[in-house]
């Protein structure tokens, strides 16, 4: 793989990234609890699990690669790791 | 260099992320990790080993992970991880690093609540990849910035 590819598959996977970011409280709104795939600007599927998001991403065929799955705690609830 | 981190300014949700790229042979992919400065250890999480297909079975077993309340997940680790991070200015840096991986098979044969809860955990930076990597960490969240810098 080249730089120039490297450096293309960073700025997909960077904005879904900035996307989570930038949009966390309403997608803690809406997802809450609940895992998300998100590619780029889009939430592509949501479930209460893990398992059932992955499902979801593979039966719209999209390489679950190119996808970030991210838990969203529910509001009020504060996650330690 | 500076490597920017993503800040969530979110009441009660404040979280420090960031992207790396992982080269490990024949697991190439995304991982948006959490700079977590109360762990010692850089730990690749259960959905990432998962996603990345990262083979555990042949690692040595290490400390497993605790928290409050919640049990222990099995842990194995892996010596040699790759992965590759952006700097601000577009350069990609490769790093090679021991981290700690989520020992999938273990976990397993862990109770469903176990494994469902062990799925939820993102992958975290630890405070072993700003020492190895001599990088100092700076979070600034009145100006909304966060960033590695190597020292």
């Amino acid at each position: 793989m080249t730089e120039q590819e490297i450096l293309k598959e960073f700025r997909i996977f960077e904005t879904g990234s900035s996307f989570i970011a930038k949009n966390f409280e309403i997608l803690q709104e809406k997802f809450g609890g609940k895992f998300v795939a998100v590619k780029e600007n889009n939430v592509l599927a949501s479930a209460n699990l893990f398992q059932e998001v992955l499902k979801q991403v593979n039966s719209i065929n999209v390489d679950q690669t190119e996808v970030i799955i991210q838990f969203i705690p529910a509001e009020g609830e504060i996650i330690l790791y | 260099m500076i490597f920017n981190l993503k800040l969530i300014n979110t009441q009660d949700s404040e979280r420090l992320l960031f992207d790396i790229v992982s080269r490990y042979p024949r697991c190439f992919g995304n991982i948006l990790a959490i700079m977590d400065t109360g762990s010692p250890r850089t730990i690749i999480s259960a959905k990432d080993v998962f996603l990345l297909k990262i083979p555990t079975t042949h690692l040595e077993a290490s400390s497993c992970i605790k928290g409050f309340g919640r049990g222990s997940v099995p842990c194995k680790i892996l010596k040699n991880f790759k992965f590759l991070i952006k700097s601000n200015d577009g350069k990609i840096k490769y790093i090679e690093m021991p981290v700690s991986v989520v020992d999938i098979s273990a976990l397993q044969k862990m109770s469903q609540e176990m494994q469902e809860n062990a799925f939820k955990i993102p992958t975290v930076i630890g405070l072993d990849f700003l020492r190895t990597q001599n990088m100092k960490l700076a979070v600034d969240f009145k100006n909304d910035s966060s960033y590695f810098e190597e020292v």
